[in-house]
């Protein structure tokens, strides 16, 4: 379906129109990247300067000694036609304009030099993305915006309209251990659009997460067509900037009345099984969640950690998100019976370790031993290294390396879906500040999805579960419809 | 008269909103269970109908300008025999001409008063972003009070369907709550499927509702419709 524009990510060779000698230009960042981590061929183009980080520069497109693919251009928006014109003569298959300033501005003629732009290219085959964007993030091909962008490919693939929100995407994700496949901001979507790209992602093989940062959608029905798409292949979790009254005013019916944008917008993302999110935390918490742990395909949950009331605000926590708790079953209560015949009876999920001082039973085993059940779908674990406040404790970092050995036990051995929840919480001193953020990256390395709440964790997890059984449906309709 | 007739004969008169006979017919054809429901013009022609379709029958005045017709006396209802239709015409017709003297009159509907069933909403408008959606929920003041309602995007699969159903709050009552009876959900699903496809035809309906639609155990009836077109 989507899958024709591969080659739009794939160049074999860039030119930086606008590349620029001072370092804090963007038209820079760019020419830099590239020249750092591109391995293909690429141009400079500048009027002024002879060459650029060594490499002598051209004073226009067509002195370029051959064709080249894929064109960035980040020159002032007067000298876009002449760009456009000097692209056609070198057969680019692709431009991509950082250059702002048309119809985003809603002057008539910033407007119109858009419209003109987009007709010229079209005439000479040109696909563009943009304007007013800041482009593409591809780390397999050394392709980014951003400094210091993770290097390693991972599995996501991101839309934004947004630069900034698109850029947040990748380096807040990257601190959780996200990794991305292609980011694409991509503007005022004159040309390429959000239902294009989502098509895109949804035939890429190496994309198996789909996150999307959206405002406005240029064609509603085909956008929600693609989703659609895209859901029966892989989750796409959305995060719907601003709101629009269009529509809410002159209407004569019930239907219309209650029928605002808000309404069908979250009535649009249940239909195409796409995942609503109404914040960055959460857009991040459904990527995480999604591309760092297996398939649930229940929402019974097993959940260790926390002691005394914090194990029933959890359970609070898990049951407002539609999680259901399943008490401890028969086989295994008789087991850890056996095992202690007073502490046996009275473990209960949410697991309360704090119960469990001297007896035979040692907590951060018990939660592996309960998992091993079929009863349980998906478990959440705790994880803590010690509290933000006061001096650093090595039991308590002891205890940690031994429940996190566990919990690995539980999503490598059992082989199920796994969160486990971290602080977030900068503590009081650097010691125990840096115990944590070891403890961080140990979590992060061995692939766990982190939360920094019972309540956030909760709620992904409720939510990736509702995906997967809206797929399965949705693969069930689909067959049946496909066999008539 | 053919759906695209209805529509174009409403357009020539500079009309976007189409009367009850209209949009009946209109749904009707989309197959949407309607209440038979005919226009008369006269006094003799109501008293014809009614006794043709059976008593009791309601009675409504059709008028492009009268939106709400039962606050100005324009519907009356349970009329049990021929003497009642009469009366009932000429009481309307003198409600509507106090209340709206410059309102321009098409006649009376005579209909057929459906038995009671449990009370739906089946309706659809266009979002400016994703063009046909499809409403359902509760009917009476429910959809008004709790917005116990559920969207779907046109065209509509049959999951889509039997979803749009269940999501609303008040599911259960068309289940039969508490030994009430239940509502045919079949009838309800294949309805809003009919509507849909309906819909994916004709672009130029702006908004619609069938509010209410009567449930019973088996089949659904609409009792009254509305089709609003788009500007162009």
């Amino acid at each position: 379906m989507g899958f024709e524009l591969d080659y739009i990510f794939n160049p074999k060779s860039v030119a930086v129109a606008g590349a620029s000698e001072s370092p804090d230009k963007t038209g820079h960042t760019y020419f830099k990247n590239l020249l750092d981590e591109f391995p293909g061929k690429v141009y400079p183009i500048n009027i002024r300067a002879p060459e650029i980080l060594g490499v002598p520069t051209f004073q226009s497109i067509r002195d370029l000694p051959e064709d080249v693919d894929y064109v960035i251009s980040a020159i002032p928006n007067r000298d876009v036609l002449d760009l456009v014109d000097a692209c056609i003569s070198k057969n680019v298959k692709t431009l991509h304009l950082f250059t702002a300033r048309f119809s985003e501005t809603g002057y008539e003629k910033e407007t119109k030099l858009e419209q003109d732009m987009l007709d010229m290219a079209a005439k000479g085959g040109i696909r563009i993305i943009g304007p007013n964007c800041m482009g593409l993030y591809n780390p397999r091909l050394g392709i980014s915006w951003g400094k210091g962008f993770p290097r390693e490919v991972g599995n996501i693939g991101v839309i934004s309209q947004s630069g900034s929100n698109g850029g947040d995407i990748v380096s807040e994700g990257a601190i959780r251990g996200l990794r991305f496949t292609k980011v694409i901001s991509y503007g005022n979507a004159l040309d390429l659009n959000e239902a294009d790209f989502i098509e895109y992602l949804a035939d890429d093989p190496e994309t198996e997460v789909i996150g999307a940062y959206i405002e406005g959608v240029r064609d509603g029905a085909r956008f929600a067509k693609a989703l659609r798409y895209a859901s029966a292949k892989k989750p796409v979790c959305l995060l719907k900037g601003g709101r629009t009254d269009a529509g809410t005013s002159m209407v004569s019916s019930h239907t219309a009345s209650l029928a605002g944008a808000r309404e069908v917008w979250e009535a649009m993302c249940r239909q195409t099984g796409a995942i609503n999110t109404y914040s960055m935390d959460e857009l991040l918490d459904m990527l995480v969640a999604f591309s760092r742990m297996s398939k649930a395909t229940g929402n019974r949950v097993l959940v260790g950690g926390g002691a005394g009331g914090k194990s029933v605000t959890s359970a609070d926590e898990c049951e407002e998100e539609g999680l259901a708790l399943q008490p401890i079953p028969d086989d295994i209560r008789n087991e850890l019976t056996e095992q202690d015949p007073f502490f046996g009876p009275w473990v209960t999920n949410p697991v309360d370790s704090s119960i469990m001082g001297g007896s035979n039973l040692k907590p951060h085993e018990v939660i592996e031993f309960i998992a091993k059940s079929p009863k349980y779908d998906v478990v959440i674990n705790t994880v803590s290294a010690g509290g933000p406040w006061g001096g650093h404790d090595p039991a308590r970092q002891q205890r940690a390396s031994r429940i996190l050995e566990h919990t690995i036990g539980i999503s490598q051995n059992l082989g199920k879906p796994v969160a486990l929840v971290l602080s977030e919480s900068i503590p009081e001193s650097r010691e125990q500040y840096e115990v944590n953020l070891e403890l961080r990256h140990k979590c992060i390395e061995q692939g766990f999805a982190i939360f920094p709440s019972m309540g956030r964790a909760s709620r992904a997890i409720s939510r990736l579960v509702r995906y997967y059984i809206w797929r399965t449906a949705e693969l069930e309709e689909l067959k049946a419809r496909n066999s008539k | 008269m053919a759906s695209a007739d209805l529509i174009s004969k409403a357009r020539s008169e500079g009309r976007l909103l189409l009367t009850e006979v209209e949009s009946k017919e209109l749904l009707e054809e989309a197959g949407i269970p309607v209440v038979e429901t005919k226009l008369a013009t006269s006094k003799e022609e109501a008293i014809n109908i009614a006794e043709s379709i059976g008593f009791p029958v309601v009675l409504k005045i059709i008028s492009p300008e009268v939106i709400h017709k039962s606050d100005m006396g324009g519907v009356k209802i349970g009329i049990a025999d021929t003497s009642s239709v009469g009366e009932a015409y000429d009481s309307i017709m003198s409600s509507i001409e106090n209340a709206m003297p410059s309102a321009s009159i098409h006649g009376i509907s005579v209909q057929k008063m459906a038995d009671p069933g449990t009370e739906v909403i089946i309706g659809a408008s266009t979002d400016p972003q994703f063009g046909h959606v499809v409403m359902f929920g509760m009917g009476g003041v429910l959809v008004e009070v709790l917005k116990d309602v559920a969207i779907k995007l046109v065209p509509l699969t049959p999951r889509d369907a039997h979803s749009i159903v269940r999501e609303i709050k008040s599911f259960p009552i068309l289940e039969g709550y508490r030994g009430a009876p239940a509502s045919d959900l079949g009838k309800i699903e294949e309805a809003i499927l009919n509507l849909s496809n309906f819909l994916e035809n004709h672009k130029e309906i702006k908004e619609l509702d069938l509010n209410p639609v009567f449930c019973y155990p088996n089949g659904i009836v609409a009792v009254d419709a509305r089709v609003v077109l788009g500007e162009n």
